[in-house]
Protein backbone atom coordinates (compact mmCIF):
# COMPACT_ATOMS: atom_id res chain seq x y z
CA UNK A 1 0.00 0.00 0.00
CA UNK A 2 2.59 2.49 0.66
CA UNK A 3 4.05 2.45 -2.94
CA UNK A 4 2.67 5.54 -4.88
CA UNK A 5 -0.17 4.85 -7.26
CA UNK A 6 1.20 3.55 -10.56
CA UNK A 7 -1.25 2.04 -12.45
CA UNK A 8 -2.22 1.84 -15.70
CA UNK A 9 -5.44 4.28 -16.27
CA UNK A 10 -8.42 2.44 -16.80
CA UNK A 11 -11.68 4.52 -17.38
CA UNK A 12 -13.19 4.23 -14.05
CA UNK A 13 -10.32 5.12 -11.89
CA UNK A 14 -9.95 8.42 -14.44
CA UNK A 15 -11.52 10.65 -11.77
CA UNK A 16 -8.39 11.86 -9.70
CA UNK A 17 -8.53 13.86 -6.37
CA UNK A 18 -6.85 16.95 -5.48
CA UNK A 19 -4.18 14.86 -3.77
CA UNK A 20 -2.48 14.14 -7.28
CA UNK A 21 0.10 16.93 -6.88
CA UNK A 22 0.73 16.53 -3.10
CA UNK A 23 4.04 15.64 -1.87
CA UNK A 24 4.52 12.22 -2.11
CA UNK A 25 3.86 11.27 2.24
CA UNK A 26 3.17 7.56 2.97
CA UNK A 27 -0.05 8.14 4.69
CA UNK A 28 -1.39 10.63 1.82
CA UNK A 29 -0.74 8.01 -0.60
CA UNK A 30 -2.21 5.87 1.25
CA UNK A 31 -5.54 7.47 1.48
CA UNK A 32 -5.39 8.44 -2.17
CA UNK A 33 -5.22 4.69 -2.70
CA UNK A 34 -8.01 3.71 -0.87
CA UNK A 35 -10.30 6.83 -1.79
CA UNK A 36 -9.75 6.35 -5.67
CA UNK A 37 -8.59 2.76 -6.41
CA UNK A 38 -11.09 0.80 -5.92
CA UNK A 39 -10.46 -1.92 -7.48
CA UNK A 40 -8.47 -4.64 -7.43
CA UNK A 41 -4.42 -4.01 -8.70
CA UNK A 42 -4.88 -7.37 -10.05
CA UNK A 43 -7.64 -7.06 -12.78
CA UNK A 44 -5.47 -4.33 -14.32
CA UNK A 45 -2.08 -6.55 -14.06
CA UNK A 46 -4.12 -9.60 -15.40
CA UNK A 47 -5.45 -7.39 -18.40
CA UNK A 48 -1.66 -6.33 -19.42
CA UNK A 49 -0.37 -9.96 -19.00
CA UNK A 50 -3.09 -11.32 -21.44
CA UNK A 51 -2.42 -8.86 -23.77
CA UNK A 52 1.13 -10.58 -24.24
CA UNK A 53 0.50 -13.77 -23.38
CA UNK A 54 -1.09 -16.30 -25.63
CA UNK A 55 -4.78 -17.04 -24.12
CA UNK A 56 -5.05 -20.14 -22.27
CA UNK A 57 -6.68 -23.17 -23.62
CA UNK A 58 -10.25 -24.13 -23.54
CA UNK A 59 -9.86 -26.70 -20.38
CA UNK A 60 -8.24 -24.11 -18.76
CA UNK A 61 -10.89 -21.27 -19.46
CA UNK A 62 -13.72 -23.99 -18.45
CA UNK A 63 -11.69 -24.83 -15.14
CA UNK A 64 -11.56 -21.32 -14.14
CA UNK A 65 -15.42 -20.83 -15.04
CA UNK A 66 -16.11 -23.80 -12.89
CA UNK A 67 -13.60 -21.63 -9.99
CA UNK A 68 -15.77 -18.32 -10.63
CA UNK A 69 -19.23 -20.44 -10.60
CA UNK A 70 -18.17 -22.24 -7.46
CA UNK A 71 -16.95 -18.88 -5.34
CA UNK A 72 -20.03 -16.87 -6.41
CA UNK A 73 -21.91 -20.51 -4.71
CA UNK A 74 -19.77 -19.69 -1.72
CA UNK A 75 -20.82 -16.18 -1.46
CA UNK A 76 -24.32 -16.83 -1.78
CA UNK A 77 -24.04 -19.56 1.71
CA UNK A 78 -22.41 -17.27 3.44
CA UNK A 79 -25.11 -14.37 2.10
CA UNK A 80 -27.76 -17.04 3.06
CA UNK A 81 -26.03 -17.48 6.41
CA UNK A 82 -25.55 -14.28 7.09
CA UNK A 83 -29.25 -13.47 6.43
CA UNK A 84 -30.66 -16.62 8.65
CA UNK A 85 -28.14 -15.44 11.45
CA UNK A 86 -29.75 -12.13 11.49
CA UNK A 87 -33.17 -13.02 11.51
CA UNK A 88 -32.17 -15.79 13.99
CA UNK A 89 -30.65 -13.70 16.64
CA UNK A 90 -33.80 -11.60 17.26
CA UNK A 91 -35.69 -14.29 18.02
CA UNK A 92 -33.41 -15.84 20.23
CA UNK A 93 -32.95 -12.86 22.02
CA UNK A 94 -36.82 -12.49 22.67
CA UNK A 95 -36.76 -15.89 23.16
CA UNK A 96 -33.87 -15.89 25.88
CA UNK A 97 -36.06 -12.89 27.85
CA UNK A 98 -39.04 -14.72 27.95
CA UNK A 99 -37.32 -18.04 29.02
CA UNK A 100 -36.14 -15.69 31.79
CA UNK A 101 -39.37 -13.77 32.58
CA UNK A 102 -40.51 -17.91 32.79
CA UNK A 103 -38.12 -18.65 35.10
CA UNK A 104 -38.89 -15.61 37.30
CA UNK A 105 -42.29 -16.32 37.52
CA UNK A 106 -41.14 -20.30 38.24
CA UNK A 107 -39.10 -19.43 40.86
CA UNK A 108 -41.70 -17.09 42.38
CA UNK A 109 -44.15 -19.49 42.51
CA UNK A 110 -41.69 -22.24 43.88
CA UNK A 111 -41.04 -19.58 46.71
CA UNK A 112 -44.50 -18.78 47.13
CA UNK A 113 -45.78 -22.28 47.61
CA UNK A 114 -42.67 -23.12 50.25
CA UNK A 115 -43.70 -19.70 51.95
CA UNK A 116 -47.11 -20.96 52.27
CA UNK A 117 -46.05 -24.73 53.13
CA UNK A 118 -43.83 -23.02 56.25
CA UNK A 119 -46.58 -20.56 57.01
CA UNK A 120 -48.02 -24.16 57.24
CA UNK A 121 -45.77 -25.79 59.62
CA UNK A 122 -45.36 -22.87 61.94
CA UNK A 123 -49.42 -22.96 62.42
CA UNK A 124 -49.05 -26.30 63.49
CA UNK A 125 -45.54 -25.78 66.04
CA UNK A 126 -47.82 -23.07 67.11
CA UNK A 127 -50.80 -25.49 67.89
CA UNK A 128 -48.56 -28.71 68.95
CA UNK A 129 -46.51 -26.57 71.34
CA UNK A 130 -49.83 -24.90 72.80
CA UNK A 131 -51.09 -28.59 73.45
CA UNK A 132 -47.66 -29.71 74.43
CA UNK A 133 -47.77 -26.66 76.97
CA UNK A 134 -51.03 -27.07 77.97
CA UNK A 135 -50.51 -29.58 80.57
CA UNK A 136 -48.94 -27.40 83.43
CA UNK A 137 -49.36 -24.45 84.79
CA UNK A 138 -45.86 -23.27 84.45
CA UNK A 139 -46.43 -24.24 80.75
CA UNK A 140 -49.04 -22.06 80.42
CA UNK A 141 -47.47 -19.52 81.64
CA UNK A 142 -44.89 -20.01 78.93
CA UNK A 143 -46.98 -20.30 76.20
CA UNK A 144 -48.89 -16.86 77.01
CA UNK A 145 -45.42 -15.51 77.45
CA UNK A 146 -44.56 -17.39 73.95
CA UNK A 147 -47.06 -15.88 72.53
CA UNK A 148 -46.99 -11.91 73.49
CA UNK A 149 -43.40 -12.19 72.44
CA UNK A 150 -44.27 -13.80 68.65
CA UNK A 151 -46.51 -10.86 68.40
CA UNK A 152 -44.34 -8.21 69.08
CA UNK A 153 -42.16 -9.86 67.02
CA UNK A 154 -44.18 -10.10 64.11
CA UNK A 155 -43.57 -13.94 64.22
CA UNK A 156 -47.66 -14.82 65.13
CA UNK A 157 -50.30 -13.79 62.38
CA UNK A 158 -52.28 -11.39 63.90
CA UNK A 159 -55.92 -9.48 63.90
CA UNK A 160 -57.27 -6.27 64.68
CA UNK A 161 -58.53 -2.82 63.76
CA UNK A 162 -55.72 -0.34 62.31
CA UNK A 163 -55.03 1.44 59.47
CA UNK A 164 -54.53 0.59 55.06
CA UNK A 165 -51.92 3.27 53.88
CA UNK A 166 -51.86 2.82 49.81
CA UNK A 167 -48.82 4.27 48.06
CA UNK A 168 -48.52 4.31 44.26
CA UNK A 169 -45.74 5.33 41.61
CA UNK A 170 -47.00 8.19 39.56
CA UNK A 171 -47.06 8.57 36.15
CA UNK A 172 -42.99 7.73 34.54
CA UNK A 173 -41.52 11.23 32.93
CA UNK A 174 -42.50 11.23 28.95
CA UNK A 175 -41.32 12.91 26.05
CA UNK A 176 -43.99 15.99 25.26
CA UNK A 177 -43.58 15.50 21.64
CA UNK A 178 -43.21 11.36 21.02
CA UNK A 179 -45.11 10.66 24.17
CA UNK A 180 -42.31 7.72 25.15
CA UNK A 181 -40.86 7.52 28.45
CA UNK A 182 -37.81 9.51 28.20
CA UNK A 183 -35.78 7.60 30.55
CA UNK A 184 -35.30 10.33 33.08
CA UNK A 185 -34.74 9.48 36.61
CA UNK A 186 -38.07 9.00 37.68
CA UNK A 187 -39.03 11.48 40.40
CA UNK A 188 -42.58 10.06 40.76
CA UNK A 189 -41.47 6.32 41.80
CA UNK A 190 -41.94 5.25 45.57
CA UNK A 191 -38.40 4.33 46.92
CA UNK A 192 -37.27 2.44 49.49
CA UNK A 193 -36.64 5.13 51.59
CA UNK A 194 -40.38 6.17 50.97
CA UNK A 195 -41.49 3.41 52.73
CA UNK A 196 -39.37 3.33 55.43
CA UNK A 197 -40.43 6.92 56.26
CA UNK A 198 -44.35 5.63 55.57
CA UNK A 199 -43.26 2.85 57.86
CA UNK A 200 -41.65 4.41 61.05
CA UNK A 201 -43.98 7.26 61.18
CA UNK A 202 -46.95 4.43 61.97
CA UNK A 203 -44.90 2.96 63.76
CA UNK A 204 -44.30 6.43 65.64
CA UNK A 205 -48.07 6.52 65.91
CA UNK A 206 -48.88 3.34 67.67
CA UNK A 207 -48.48 0.50 65.54
CA UNK A 208 -48.46 -2.93 66.90
CA UNK A 209 -47.87 -4.89 63.78
CA UNK A 210 -47.37 -3.87 59.96
CA UNK A 211 -47.48 -5.48 56.39
CA UNK A 212 -46.37 -4.19 53.61
CA UNK A 213 -47.70 -5.80 50.45
CA UNK A 214 -48.86 -8.60 53.49
CA UNK A 215 -45.46 -8.76 53.80
CA UNK A 216 -44.82 -8.82 57.94
CA UNK A 217 -41.98 -6.55 59.18
CA UNK A 218 -39.97 -8.04 62.18
CA UNK A 219 -37.58 -6.09 64.38
CA UNK A 220 -35.32 -7.40 61.65
CA UNK A 221 -37.04 -6.52 58.25
CA UNK A 222 -35.25 -4.90 55.37
CA UNK A 223 -36.72 -2.73 52.96
CA UNK A 224 -34.35 -1.62 50.51
CA UNK A 225 -33.97 -1.16 46.91
CA UNK A 226 -32.36 -3.67 44.50
CA UNK A 227 -31.83 -2.06 41.23
CA UNK A 228 -35.07 -1.60 40.48
CA UNK A 229 -37.34 -3.46 42.58
CA UNK A 230 -38.27 -2.85 46.02
CA UNK A 231 -37.77 -5.90 48.38
CA UNK A 232 -38.96 -6.40 51.58
CA UNK A 233 -36.76 -9.08 53.75
CA UNK A 234 -35.76 -9.91 50.15
CA UNK A 235 -39.16 -10.19 48.66
CA UNK A 236 -39.77 -8.23 45.98
CA UNK A 237 -42.81 -6.07 46.58
CA UNK A 238 -44.41 -3.44 43.81
CA UNK A 239 -46.23 -0.60 43.06
CA UNK A 240 -48.92 0.26 44.28
CA UNK A 241 -47.29 -0.56 48.02
CA UNK A 242 -49.98 -1.43 50.70
CA UNK A 243 -49.00 -0.60 54.15
CA UNK A 244 -51.39 -2.63 57.10
CA UNK A 245 -51.73 -1.31 59.93
CA UNK A 246 -52.89 -2.89 63.61
CA UNK A 247 -53.28 -0.37 66.16
CA UNK A 248 -55.95 2.05 68.05
CA UNK A 249 -57.39 3.05 64.34
CA UNK A 250 -58.67 6.38 65.37
CA UNK A 251 -55.42 7.47 67.12
CA UNK A 252 -53.16 5.84 64.69
CA UNK A 253 -54.83 7.80 61.79
CA UNK A 254 -55.16 11.04 63.78
CA UNK A 255 -51.30 10.79 64.67
CA UNK A 256 -50.25 9.44 61.05
CA UNK A 257 -52.44 12.04 59.08
CA UNK A 258 -51.08 14.77 61.55
CA UNK A 259 -47.08 13.65 60.94
CA UNK A 260 -44.89 15.50 58.67
CA UNK A 261 -44.12 12.17 56.29
CA UNK A 262 -47.91 11.58 55.72
CA UNK A 263 -48.41 15.85 55.03
CA UNK A 264 -44.81 15.61 52.37
CA UNK A 265 -46.78 12.02 50.71
CA UNK A 266 -50.07 14.36 50.24
CA UNK A 267 -48.31 17.16 48.77
CA UNK A 268 -46.73 14.46 46.20
CA UNK A 269 -49.82 13.74 44.80
CA UNK A 270 -50.40 16.89 43.11
CA UNK A 271 -46.79 17.83 42.35
CA UNK A 272 -45.99 13.53 40.97
CA UNK A 273 -49.38 12.60 40.78
CA UNK A 274 -48.36 9.74 43.03
CA UNK A 275 -50.81 8.08 44.76
CA UNK A 276 -51.48 8.21 48.34
CA UNK A 277 -54.55 6.84 50.46
CA UNK A 278 -55.05 6.55 54.35
CA UNK A 279 -57.78 4.55 55.13
CA UNK A 280 -59.43 2.98 58.52
CA UNK A 281 -60.13 -0.43 58.81
CA UNK A 282 -62.37 -2.26 61.39
CA UNK A 283 -60.93 -5.36 60.66
CA UNK A 284 -57.41 -6.37 59.71
CA UNK A 285 -55.55 -9.63 59.16
CA UNK A 286 -51.71 -9.80 59.39
CA UNK A 287 -50.06 -12.67 58.40
CA UNK A 288 -46.87 -14.06 60.32
CA UNK A 289 -43.41 -13.13 59.03
CA UNK A 290 -41.46 -15.74 57.62
CA UNK A 291 -38.93 -14.77 60.36
CA UNK A 292 -35.31 -15.48 60.36
CA UNK A 293 -34.29 -17.87 62.83
CA UNK A 294 -31.45 -16.84 65.04
CA UNK A 295 -28.53 -19.09 64.99
CA UNK A 296 -26.36 -16.97 67.17
CA UNK A 297 -27.64 -14.84 69.70
CA UNK A 298 -28.83 -16.54 72.42
CA UNK A 299 -31.32 -15.36 75.35
CA UNK A 300 -29.41 -13.80 78.22
CA UNK A 301 -29.11 -17.12 80.95
CA UNK A 302 -31.40 -18.87 79.15
CA UNK A 303 -30.76 -22.09 76.83
CA UNK A 304 -26.97 -20.58 76.22
CA UNK A 305 -25.66 -24.36 76.26
CA UNK A 306 -28.15 -25.50 73.49
CA UNK A 307 -26.96 -27.37 70.70
CA UNK A 308 -25.91 -24.79 68.02
CA UNK A 309 -26.22 -27.17 65.06
CA UNK A 310 -29.84 -27.35 65.26
CA UNK A 311 -31.49 -24.08 64.31
CA UNK A 312 -33.75 -22.65 67.01
CA UNK A 313 -37.36 -23.23 66.73
CA UNK A 314 -38.65 -20.13 65.66
CA UNK A 315 -40.06 -18.35 69.14
CA UNK A 316 -37.33 -20.47 71.30
CA UNK A 317 -34.57 -17.67 71.05
CA UNK A 318 -36.61 -13.57 70.56
CA UNK A 319 -34.81 -10.76 70.18
CA UNK A 320 -33.92 -8.80 72.33
CA UNK A 321 -36.80 -6.11 72.40
CA UNK A 322 -38.70 -8.38 73.72
CA UNK A 323 -36.43 -9.43 76.75
CA UNK A 324 -39.47 -7.00 78.79
CA UNK A 325 -42.78 -7.95 77.48
CA UNK A 326 -45.39 -5.05 78.17
CA UNK A 327 -48.73 -6.02 79.73
CA UNK A 328 -50.40 -8.36 78.06
CA UNK A 329 -53.26 -6.13 76.71
CA UNK A 330 -51.59 -3.20 76.72
CA UNK A 331 -50.03 -1.48 73.69
CA UNK A 332 -46.55 -1.79 73.04
CA UNK A 333 -46.15 2.20 72.32
CA UNK A 334 -42.19 1.89 73.35
CA UNK A 335 -40.65 2.45 69.09
CA UNK A 336 -40.14 -1.17 68.01
CA UNK A 337 -36.81 -1.02 66.09
CA UNK A 338 -37.32 0.90 62.80
CA UNK A 339 -37.21 -1.12 60.14
CA UNK A 340 -35.23 0.21 58.12
CA UNK A 341 -32.84 -0.67 55.51
CA UNK A 342 -30.14 2.16 55.55
CA UNK A 343 -29.52 4.43 52.91
CA UNK A 344 -29.31 3.44 49.36
CA UNK B 1 -24.71 -15.29 -16.76
CA UNK B 2 -23.24 -18.52 -14.96
CA UNK B 3 -22.35 -16.55 -12.69
CA UNK B 4 -25.45 -14.85 -11.85
CA UNK B 5 -26.71 -18.62 -11.66
CA UNK B 6 -24.38 -19.77 -9.42
CA UNK B 7 -25.39 -16.83 -7.29
CA UNK B 8 -28.29 -17.71 -6.58
CA UNK B 9 -27.70 -21.41 -6.38
CA UNK B 10 -25.54 -20.61 -3.33
CA UNK B 11 -28.17 -18.03 -1.62
CA UNK B 12 -31.21 -21.00 -2.41
CA UNK B 13 -28.76 -24.00 -1.26
CA UNK B 14 -28.06 -21.54 1.75
CA UNK B 15 -31.51 -21.00 2.87
CA UNK B 16 -32.51 -24.33 2.39
CA UNK B 17 -30.10 -26.55 4.00
CA UNK B 18 -29.41 -23.87 6.58
CA UNK B 19 -25.66 -25.05 7.46
CA UNK B 20 -24.91 -24.17 10.82
CA UNK B 21 -22.11 -22.20 11.85
CA UNK B 22 -19.30 -23.28 14.34
CA UNK B 23 -19.94 -21.21 17.31
CA UNK B 24 -15.93 -19.85 17.49
CA UNK B 25 -16.45 -18.68 13.16
CA UNK B 26 -19.57 -16.76 14.03
CA UNK B 27 -18.39 -13.63 14.90
CA UNK B 28 -16.43 -13.16 11.64
CA UNK B 29 -19.58 -13.76 10.08
CA UNK B 30 -20.23 -10.00 9.22
CA UNK B 31 -17.10 -9.47 7.95
CA UNK B 32 -16.73 -12.02 5.97
CA UNK B 33 -20.08 -11.04 4.39
CA UNK B 34 -18.18 -7.56 3.65
CA UNK B 35 -15.15 -9.24 2.20
CA UNK B 36 -17.35 -11.11 0.23
CA UNK B 37 -19.28 -8.04 -1.44
CA UNK B 38 -16.27 -6.49 -1.73
CA UNK B 39 -14.74 -9.35 -4.14
CA UNK B 40 -18.38 -9.59 -5.62
CA UNK B 41 -18.68 -5.90 -6.65
CA UNK B 42 -14.99 -5.45 -7.27
CA UNK B 43 -15.71 -8.40 -10.17
CA UNK B 44 -18.83 -6.85 -11.35
CA UNK B 45 -16.56 -3.76 -12.25
CA UNK B 46 -13.45 -5.40 -13.72
CA UNK B 47 -16.24 -7.34 -15.87
CA UNK B 48 -18.23 -4.33 -17.20
CA UNK B 49 -14.20 -2.43 -17.47
CA UNK B 50 -13.36 -5.13 -19.88
CA UNK B 51 -10.52 -6.64 -17.46
CA UNK B 52 -12.20 -9.19 -15.70
CA UNK B 53 -9.62 -12.13 -14.76
CA UNK B 54 -11.29 -15.56 -13.47
CA UNK B 55 -7.91 -16.22 -10.94
CA UNK B 56 -8.02 -12.78 -9.90
CA UNK B 57 -11.24 -12.96 -8.43
CA UNK B 58 -11.22 -16.25 -6.86
CA UNK B 59 -8.23 -15.75 -5.31
CA UNK B 60 -9.48 -12.19 -4.11
CA UNK B 61 -12.19 -13.43 -2.66
CA UNK B 62 -10.50 -15.97 -1.07
CA UNK B 63 -8.02 -13.73 0.26
CA UNK B 64 -10.24 -11.18 1.17
CA UNK B 65 -11.97 -13.17 3.58
CA UNK B 66 -9.25 -14.81 5.28
CA UNK B 67 -7.37 -11.66 5.82
CA UNK B 68 -10.66 -9.60 7.41
CA UNK B 69 -11.39 -12.38 9.36
CA UNK B 70 -7.41 -12.91 10.44
CA UNK B 71 -7.31 -9.29 11.08
CA UNK B 72 -10.54 -9.36 13.42
CA UNK B 73 -9.00 -12.68 15.23
CA UNK B 74 -5.93 -11.04 15.64
CA UNK B 75 -7.73 -7.83 17.07
CA UNK B 76 -9.72 -10.15 19.33
CA UNK B 77 -6.60 -11.90 20.41
CA UNK B 78 -5.11 -8.22 21.37
CA UNK B 79 -8.32 -7.25 22.43
CA UNK B 80 -9.08 -4.40 20.20
CA UNK B 81 -11.23 -6.77 17.87
CA UNK B 82 -14.05 -4.37 17.50
CA UNK B 83 -11.99 -1.07 16.61
CA UNK B 84 -10.18 -3.64 13.91
CA UNK B 85 -13.33 -4.38 12.42
CA UNK B 86 -14.60 -0.66 12.30
CA UNK B 87 -11.06 -0.83 10.14
CA UNK B 88 -11.99 -3.27 8.19
CA UNK B 89 -15.11 -2.23 7.64
CA UNK B 90 -14.35 1.22 6.79
CA UNK B 91 -11.92 0.24 3.74
CA UNK B 92 -14.03 -2.52 2.52
CA UNK B 93 -16.89 -0.18 2.78
CA UNK B 94 -15.07 2.60 0.73
CA UNK B 95 -14.14 -0.29 -1.87
CA UNK B 96 -17.33 -1.35 -2.43
CA UNK B 97 -19.10 2.15 -2.68
CA UNK B 98 -16.61 2.80 -5.28
CA UNK B 99 -16.57 -0.10 -7.41
CA UNK B 100 -20.72 0.46 -6.47
CA UNK B 101 -20.31 3.71 -8.20
CA UNK B 102 -18.08 2.36 -10.96
CA UNK B 103 -20.57 -0.19 -12.16
CA UNK B 104 -23.40 2.69 -12.23
CA UNK B 105 -21.39 4.83 -14.18
CA UNK B 106 -20.82 1.64 -16.44
CA UNK B 107 -24.39 0.90 -16.63
CA UNK B 108 -26.56 3.88 -16.30
CA UNK B 109 -23.66 5.93 -18.21
CA UNK B 110 -24.06 8.95 -15.21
Amino acid sequence: MSEPPKRRPTPANLPRGPWRGAPPSPGLAMLAELMNNHLDAGYAAAAERREVEQPPSALIRRFRTMAVALTLVVVGVILAIAYQQAIARAPDAAQAKAGLVDDIKRRSAASDSMQRQADDLREKLAKDREAALADSAAGQQTARQLEQLETITGLSSVTGPGLVVTIGDGPPPVDPVTGEPTGEVDLARVLDRDLQELVNALWRSGAEAITIDNQRLTPTSTIRLAGEAILVDLRPVTSPYEIKAIGDADRLNERFTGSSVARRFRGYIQRYEMTFEVKRDKDLSLPASAGAPLSYAHVLGGAADRDETTPPASGTATPPPASTPPASTGTPTQSVPSPTGGGR
Amino acid sequence: MIPALALVVGIAAGLLIEPSVPAGLQPYLPIAVVAALDAVFGGVRARLDGIFDDKVFVVSFVSNVLVAGLIVYLGDKLGVGGQLSTGVVVVLGVRIFGNVAAIRRHVFRA
